[in-house]
This record gives C-alpha cells, structure tokens and sequence, in this order.
C-alpha cells in the first residue's frame, strides 16, 4: 500500500504540486515560478523518483595578507614600514603578470539535487568574506554565481552523453590534472554564461576513445543605458552590448595516457542598445589545441596554444573570457591597447609538467599519497601580442599590460616528509614585455603547508614572497576602478596566511 | 571535564535573542562536528575544548599519528565498495574515479574536453595538491552539518505629529522605531528585535571542518527598499582543525575569515545587551585555542591568534548606502590578541589583551603619482584593549560573569573594524560613540558589565536537578558602566550638549520570565539607560511585557509580541533628531518576533 501511495504521489507531482495541507494560500516555500511549460508546477516538496539525493560540494581560501612597502619620509607617528591588505603588488587577476602566487579570497558553495539522470545544482559564491573585508562591496559579493542542470543521459556502457543547461562556466585548456593550473588561468578560454552544452564521449576500438562538445551560450541581459559605473554595480559599461558565443570541441583519449583537443570559439555582439549607436558590430574568433599526458610514474604534462582574433571588440560583453580578461575592454585594458580600436590578435602557448618522486619509484604501480613525498612542477606561459596600438605616451600608455611577447614562466618544489607538513618554495618569473627587461619582475616565495592528513582536502598555507622588480614596474594604483591605469610602486615583500578546503 | 573557552569562536548573530533559557545548539548532538560553529546560533554554546580535540571513536577515524607510520602507499586506496547508487550506468560527476587517486594526490573525475562545472574556480593547490572537489576520501567520517539563526520581525514606533493637517492622524507609526539605542552605541539594548538570519553550512570529520556562513541583516520579501549592504552574502569562510588529544593537552584552531568573541555576558551568548565586554575581532587569520591540566581539577586556558583586513576601501570611494558608507580613511588593519586564563570546576578567571592597529599609507590625503611612492600625512593607528573576565556557573545558583577591560586608543582613526569594542567599529566606532569627531581617533575608555541568570525551580528542586520541563521563573540582571577620557571636551554640533571626556555612562536592567505552560511564557523587561551620569535629563528608561509562543519548554523556536514604553528624559538624543523635537521620537512600540536556532 505504501509502495502505492508513493507511486501516486510520485505520478501527480509530475503533474502539480502536493502542499504539505490543505490551505488557501501557496506554502512559503513554494518557488517564486509560475507553471511550466507543459502544464507542469514546481512543487519543492514532490519527487518523482526514490533515489533523489542532496549533495553539498565546495571550495574557499581565505587569505591573511600584508604587502610591506616603506616611506621614504615617515613624518611623526608614521612608521617607516607600511603594512597593505591586499598587497600591493602587480598581477591583478586578469592581467598576464597574474601568476596565481597569492591567490585572492574566494568562497563557493554548491548545492545539488538530482538523480544519476538529471541533476540540479546552485553555486553561491564570493570573492570576499564580508565580515573581514574592509568595506562592503557589493560586486564581490557574487551570490548566485551558477544555476544548472546536468543531464546524463542514459547510453551504452560504451558512449557517454552529457548535457548541461542553465547558467554555467566551462574551460578549456586547463594545465592542471584536476584543476586550472598553477596560473589559474585557462589557455582556452572560460565561457561563462546561460545556455547548453552537450558532451560527448565514444569508444572507437580497445584504446581510443573520441571526445565532443559543442555548447551555445549568452548574456543574461546586458547593462541597460544611462547606468552610471559606479563601484556597487562593478563599473558597469552600458556600451557592452548583449553578447552569445558558440563553440565547438573535438578530442581523443588514446589508451588514458595521451588526450588531444582541438577547440573553436566565435562570440560576437550585435547589439543596437549599446551607448555610442555608431560602433561596430564586435566579433572575436578563437581556435587553439592542447594536448595532455597522464604518464603514470612519470607525471602528468599538458601543453596548448591559443589564436584569438578580435575585431572591434570594445562592446564585446564577458561571455568567452581570454586569459582571464571579463570582457572586450577589459581585453584591450590589458593585451591590445586601449587605443586598439578593440581590434587585434594574440597567440599563447602554455605548458605544465608535475612529477611526484614516490610515483615515479613505485611505478607503475599507483602511489596512493599516504606517504612521504617530493613533488615539483614546472610551468609555462607565453602571449605574442599583433595590435594597431603602439602608444607609448600617458595617460594611454601600454605600461603594465602585456606588450609585444610577455613571458611567464616558474617552478614549485614541494616536500612532504610528515602527514601534516609540507614544506616547499616556488619561483616565478614575469616578463611583461620580453624586449625591455625594466618590465619584468621575479618572485620567491618559500612556503610552509600544514594540513590535516596525507591526503587531506585541507591547507593552511604559511608563505613569504620577495619581489624583485625592474625598474618600470609598477602596480595600478589604489583605487579599484579597473578603468584606472595609472600605477604606483609595489610592495617589495609580502607574507599570506591562505586557509583552504575543498571537499 | 569540558571547560568553556573565553571567546565564542563561531560567529553568533549580532543581536542577542531575549533571555530565555536556552538550549546550546548541539545539545542533541553532542558529536557534532564543531560545536563552536554552531556558535552559529545566538545561544550559542560555549566550546568543549574536551569534546572537541577528541576524535571520534569509531573505526574508520583512526588517529592521525597511527597513519603516519604507514609504509610507502601499503595503505593504498581501499578497494571500492560496490554501491548500487554510485554505479547507475551512467557517470556521476567524480564517481568514475572516486577510489582512484590522480597522478598527483587528489581525487577527479572523468576526463573530459573541458572542465566540469562543479569543480571550484581555482589554481593549483600550493605543495602540488589538486583541488577535485566532488570527489570523497576513503578514511574518514565526513559529515555536512546545517544550523542556522534566524529572527524575523514585525515592527511599528508609535509617535504623535506635533501639528497635523486634513487627512493626518495625529499618531504616526514607523519602521523602523525612531527611538534611542542604535545598533553600536552604548545606548543599545536590544528593546528593538532586529532582524537577522545566518546559516552556517559545515563539511568535515573529526579533525577538520569546513564552514561557510551566509548572512543577512534584512530579508529582502519584507523590504521596502533594495539595501544591497544589508545582504551580507558570504560572512565567514574559515577551518577548524582539532588536534588529536595530547597528555594533559587540547589543541584547535580556527583559520580564514571568522569572529572571535571576548567577554560574552550570557551563558551562551553575548548576553541581554548583545555585546561582548571585552572586544570582539573581525578579519582573517588564525587563532589557536587549547587549554592544559594544571593540578587536579585546575586547567590553564590560552588563546592566541592574528587576524587582518582582506582589503580596504579604496582612494576615491563615494559612501553611498550600497557599500555601506565606504570610509576610505580607514586603511587595512591587523590585530593580534592573546588570552590566558584558569578554570576550577564551573569557575573561570581570564586576562585578555588585543592589539589592533594600521600602517597604511593609502588615505584621503594619500599623493599618487604614476611610479612613485605614495605619501599620506596621517599618523599610524593604534587601539589597545587589556581585560579580566570571571565566569560562575553552578547548580542552583545560576549563571555570573563579571568582566571588563581598559581600552586605549592613539591616532585610531584609520583603524578599521578589525577590533570592536561594545559593538563599535574600529577607531571611527569609537569616535562616533565615545571620543567625539574631533578626537583625532585618541582617548581612552574603562568597560565594566555583569550579568547574573538564575531559575527559580532549579533552585528550590536542587539536588535534583530540573531539566526545564515544568513550570519555571527565571530571571535575568544585567548591567554596564562605561567611562570616557578624550581629547576633545565635548561636541561641536551647535544646538546639541553633549559631553566626550570624563564622561560615565551607565545602564542597567531585569528581565523575568514566566514559564507557565510548555508553549507560552509572559515575561517582562525593565532597562534604565544613561548615556551621561553627569547630564541626567538625556537618560530614560524602557519597560517592555510580552508574551512568548513556542513549541516546548526548551524549544528551539519563539514567537514573541511586545509592547514597550519609553519614558524619555527632557533631553534624548538621537541621531538626525534634534533635542526637544515634539515629534521626535516614538514612545511607544510594538512588535511581532519570530525566531529559530538550529
């Protein structure tokens, strides 16, 4: 009788909601939606399925940071060391002299519900945490960053078929295994936006398997005209017209050791609600290729390049995101110039190898990590700028962005000798322009890692950082507009306390 | 013997909830994972450092050491236990390689083109760690924990126009209340419920815990307006990490973004004013608390910790309310903070001294000039606080605490809100309230508060004890007293006779609490609030019945109505109302509250 009921009850939420009694009004709790298309009601409280499960994954790093810069003339009561939160130091996110040293707060939550077929999941994030930031500000305060479903459609044991829908991010080209790299930065692109993408996976003979995407994307909406940047809206710019991006993507996954991956991207915006009605459509096209190979106990190497061609992309909304860069003018802020006219084209190369020694003398056999370790990584990465903009005077001057061929490259040694302690150093080195050496800088930054266990999902990461500049780098001075390009000089030594889990 | 830690190392909501005899959140769970974080709610209960730093014996929790002694991967990645859930015939995200460590250590998913959607927006982890999130680890208990706090209120001042036109009553009724006692100042008493509502969501096993809070002091279905700054999104993101039990030794600690409380008057919370005595800090960092045997029942408590501002306002910021008035002349702040103490039996005796200060050199009057150094003719900042708190709790005389501290300030304008004293915020808090906008940010203060809760039934049964489940009085006396020193002598508003230095302030109240059936209780509330002893036409006093609807006894829920008179001095003063004005201030209120922890 019981299995009965729940299979009725199961069969009518597919039709309408069950509120929990008999009432007048809807339950509080009922979402703000009204019926859906199919004759349809969300009702929070149906299922349609017995093996419906609640899953809560998630991710933050919480830094304590100080930039210690100095006054040349303390006056009474100033000390001669100034303390700075963040540091000031360069690299903004977004910028090619990021090097992902000091990452910056950042805290997601995600919520999912589903089935082994179709799953719902909200991500609510934040680049702050409002209780130690030293003002409020809103844009930081992300919220709901994510909301999608993921469907995995039932295959032959062979193939595999995904799709995603809703508001959602992808990447492509992340050096790292698992993650987007030791530079957080993927070599691709990262497509954020609402709209589908389709995955696809099949077997093609005992070894290979071939691999697909193809994924449409867009703007929510676009910032409507007359919106005045202001710091609480993130500087919106009303001259950013709604923006749609597709791509497609092919690979191939030879015996789990080699994958290989060919990638499009075309975004464009054609919209006439952009402030200046006289600016041209934007358009900007990307192709690249990457390959990936998980070498068992010889460690994991991946390596990429990137095309991108851009044409007037100064409303280009922040739908495909270049290295990092959130929009068309903020790509022009920091590659093509802002006197580029938005239009121009950059090549990347960049390449990551990690090693674990135990791995490689228990190979082939798999090292678990429930022991002591010596890892290293190498990484690399590489953009070749061809723009119109060739300014070199203020206030619209190039200095601080990438120019002409920037090159970053560096390494991290990291020793494990107990369950709870790692200790490790990492080296970066940054040339923001490969033909003036007074634009680059180099950063040490021994470390100390505690954590919970071996293989814990836990880090409080205890680091150092000396800078050493050249004499023509500089970091965008104090203020948080992203439009302000003027720089001040930079912190020359930084200490962080990074609190981290991910589970 | 679980001993009380001084702070409340979990965030608890701003305001104090009425005082009610309350539950400690995990009172039914004494496993939880972290009984600090509940700390989440505004009863919340002390820490165990006892409890807390001792695994959890159950088989597959292991103590930690015993692992390290481990071979080279003879461990290994236990074989996958078939799960008919986790084998559907197609893939979950993860589950293809759950048990399957990646190259390096960490756990992923299946290979695809691109990267899944779920897995965090992150770089690789320092010491060559991936960050998989999504995938789960072989050799703990991991748990999700869900609490919470939530009071939403119906609120309405009743005034009277002073003159009034065709179409007006002459009573006016407004919300927010127009009366003294904002949020921050020494006035506060909590005669007004706020509303607030924060849920902390918690992900670890027995030895590290992760927790994020969400936070709002406004629920936007009932706002009149969009109040971006009052939707405080993610609050708090920090670590507990809980050593194994050492001889003689209790070890945690706390790192990221977190709240660490000093001085909190109640039991379990921050008490009838809802502040601490002593400071409270804000920011990220790391505090380590433990607490060590001495000689028999005698315990030694310590905590230390170091905890800075993620950023600060930036040159050029207009205050507006969306970021919540922006001070761009504070600078990125640090405090450091140290805590020693004893505890005999239910008794403790603390000392406590936080130091906050600034050395930035980026504030209004900052000179920027592209590739040089920046110049700022402030001083550097500095806020000191030295405190002694004593603690009592013991059947059947109830709950005392005692305490108090001595804060200096020097050049603190630039001080953010790293440190909060009496719920004022950095060195600008403690110029608005105390030391007067003139002060330059210097002047010093002495804070002294009791409270003291007691249960008329746990008195008359004792020795038996009474588990709240019959009929009950319960009353609750409190008190602060605040004296001031600064710089400048009084205000420079004209038209408003306010006093700065050598200035005492006191205020003092009753509750009592009439449990008469499990499911309602009357209680009624008496505070006297001085803001200047010397000026006693600018005090008043509040009497405030109500009656209160729950579902039981010790239940977790409230749902109160108020009615509350204020008998004003000839001169209270509030801001952006001037003395005298005839239709100032609201005299009366009342109010619908409903709360939860969880």
């Amino acid at each position: 009788m019981k299995r009965r009921l729940t299979s009725l009850i199961g069969l009518a939420a597919s039709l309408t909601a069950f509120p929990a009694a008999a009432q007048m009004g809807m339950e509080p709790g009922a979402p703000q939606a009204g019926n859906l298309p199919g004759g349809v009601s969300p009702g929070v409280q149906s299922q349609s399925k017995d093996d419906w499960r609640f899953d809560f994954h998630g991710f933050f790093t919480m830094p304590f940071w100080a930039g210690f810069g100095s006054r040349p003339n303390p006056l009474p009561g100033q000390d001669s060391t100034t303390w700075h939160a963040p540091p000031l130091v360069p690299g903004e996110r977004g910028s090619f002299a990021y090097t992902n040293v000091m990452p910056g707060p950042w805290t997601q939550l995600n919520f999912s519900y589903g089935t082994s077929v179709v799953r719902g999941t909200v991500i609510i994030a934040a680049k702050t945490a409002s209780s130690a930031a030293g003002f409020f500000n809103p844009p930081n305060q992300v919220g709901i960053k994510d909301a999608f479903l993921t469907l995995d459609l039932p295959a032959a044991s062979e193939s595999k078929y995904t799709v995603y829908a809703g508001v959602f991010t992808n990447r492509y080209g992340t050096m790292g295994e698992y993650d987007e790299g030791q530079y957080a930065t993927p070599i691709m692109a990262r497509v954020e936006g609402a709209g589908i993408t389709g995955a696809g996976r099949w077997k093609l003979g005992k070894d290979v398997q071939l691999l697909a995407e193809g994924s449409a994307m867009g703007n929510i909406d676009k910032p409507v005209l007359g919106t005045i940047p202001e710091g609480w809206n993130g500087f919106a710019d009303a001259n950013l017209g709604a923006t749609y991006a597709i791509h497609g993507h092919l690979g191939a996954s030879i015996k789990e050791f080699a994958h290989i991956g060919v990638h499009g991207f075309n975004t464009f915006s054609k919209d006439n609600q952009a402030s200046i009605q006289q600016q041209p459509d934007a358009n900007m096209n990307i192709f690249g290729a990457d390959v990936r190979l998980t070498m068992k106990q010889f460690g994991h190497l991946y390596a990429g390049f990137s095309h991108l061609n851009a044409t007037t992309v100064g409303s280009l909304g922040g739908v495909v995101r270049y290295l990092d860069t959130i929009n068309g003018p903020d790509l022009m802020r920091n590659y093509l110039g802002t006197n580029s006219n938005g239009t121009g084209k950059l090549t990347t190369i960049g390449a990551q190898y990690d090693f674990s020694l135990a791995s490689a003398l228990l190979g082939p056999e798999k090292f678990s990590g429930n022991a002591p370790d010596l890892r290293a990584s190498a990484f690399f990465m590489m953009t070749v700028t061809d723009t119109t903009d060739t300014t070199s005077a203020p206030p619209n001057n190039r200095y601080g962005i990438c120019n002409n061929t920037c090159r970053k490259f560096g390494g991290e040694i990291a020793y494990k000798p107990l369950s709870f302690l790692t200790v490790a150093a990492r080296g970066d080195q940054v040339d923001q322009n490969t033909n003036n050496g007074r634009e680059s800088f180099t950063i040490l930054t021994p470390r100390l890692i505690f954590s919970s266990d071996w293989n814990s999902q836990d880090q409080i990461v205890v680091q150092y950082s000396r800078y050493f500049y050249g004499s023509e780098v500089g970091v965008r001075s104090p203020g948080y507009d992203p439009r302000d390009l003027t720089y001040s000089r930079a912190d020359e030594n930084a200490v962080s306390i990074h609190a981290t889990m991910w589970w | 013997m679980p001993i009380t830690a001084w702070a409340q190392t979990a965030p608890a909501p701003a305001p104090s909830p009425p005082a009610t005899e309350t539950a400690p959140l995990d009172a039914e769970d004494p496993t939880g994972l972290d009984p600090a974080a509940p700390a989440v709610d505004p009863p919340a209960e002390p820490v165990a450092l006892e409890e807390n730093t001792e695994p959890q014996a159950t088989p597959t929790a292991p103590p930690v050491d015993t692992k390290s002694t481990v071979p080279l991967n003879e461990a290994g990645p236990p074989e996958p236990e078939f799960k008919p859930e986790l084998e559907p015939e197609v893939f979950w995200e993860g589950d293809s390689d759950a048990h399957n460590p990646g190259y390096v250590p960490g756990y992923g998913g299946y290979r695809a083109l691109s990267m899944n959607p779920v897995l965090p927006r992150a770089g690789a982890m320092p010491g060559g760690v991936t960050a998989p999130a999504g995938s789960d680890t072989w050799d703990e208990e991991w748990a999700f924990q869900f609490h919470g706090y939530m009071e939403a209120t119906l609120r309405a001042g009743l005034g009277n126009r002073g003159t009034t036109v065709d179409g007006q009553s002459d009573t006016t009724i407004h919300a927010t209340p127009i009366v003294p006692g904002r949020f921050g100042s020494f006035e506060a008493s909590q005669a007004v419920p706020g509303p607030w509502v924060q849920m902390n969501f918690s992900y670890g096993n027995p030895y590290v815990t992760a927790t994020a809070i969400i936070a709002g002091f406004n629920q936007s279905g009932a706002a009149s307006y969009n109040y971006p700054s009052s939707q405080l999104g993610i609050n708090d993101a920090y670590l507990t990490l809980r050593a194994p039990r050492m001889s003689g030794l209790r070890l945690k600690a706390h790192a990221g973004a977190f709240q660490d409380r000093y001085g909190a008057m109640a039991q379990y919370s921050e008490g009838n004013y809802g502040h601490s005595m002593v400071a409270y800090t804000r920011g990220t960092g790391v505090t380590v608390l433990g607490d060590f045997d001495i000689y028999g029942d005698i315990v030694g408590l310590f905590e230390i910790g170091i905890k800075g501002t993620l950023d600060k306002a930036p040159l050029g910021i207009e205050p507006t309310d969306a970021n919540a008035y922006a001070d761009a002349s504070n600078g990125a702040g640090y405090v450091t903070h140290a805590h020693f103490g004893v505890a005999l039996n239910d008794m403790d005796i603390s000392a406590h001294w936080l130091g906050a200060f600034g050395h930035d050199d980026r504030l209004p009057t900052t000179v920027v000039r592209p590739g040089q150094p920046v110049v700022a003719d402030s001083p550097d900042g500095r806020i000191d606080t030295f405190g002694l708190t004593f603690r009592a709790v013991g059947e059947p005389y109830g709950h005392f605490f005692f305490g108090g501290a001595h804060t200096i300030a020097k050049d603190a304008r630039s001080v953010p809100r790293v440190i909060n004293i009496l719920n004022a915020d950095g060195g600008r808090g403690l110029m608005d309230q105390y030391f007067g906008q003139l002060s330059g940010g210097n002047g010093s203060m002495t804070h002294v508060g009791f409270q003291y809760d007691m249960s008329l039934q746990k008195f008359l049964k004792y020795p038996v004890y009474f588990p709240s489940n019959d009929w009950n009085i319960r009353a609750s006396f409190f008190g602060a007293l605040v004296h001031v020193n600064s710089p400048q002598k009084s205000t420079n508003l004209p038209g408003f006779d306010v006093n700065f230095d050598n200035v005492t302030k006191l205020k003092l109240g009753s509750e009592v609490i009439y449990d008469f059936v499990s499911w309602a209780a009357l209680g009624l509330r008496y505070d006297f609030i001085g803001p200047d002893l010397a000026q006693s036409d600018r005090g008043y006093q509040i009497i405030s019945p109500r009656i209160l609807f729950r579902t039981n006894f010790l239940s977790h829920e409230q749902i109160n109505i108020r009615y509350t008179h204020w008998f004003y001095g000839d001169r209270v003063i509030i801001q952006n109302v001037a003395p005298n004005d005839p239709q100032g201030l609201d005299e009366h209120m009342v109010a619908l509250q409903a709360n939860m922890y969880f």
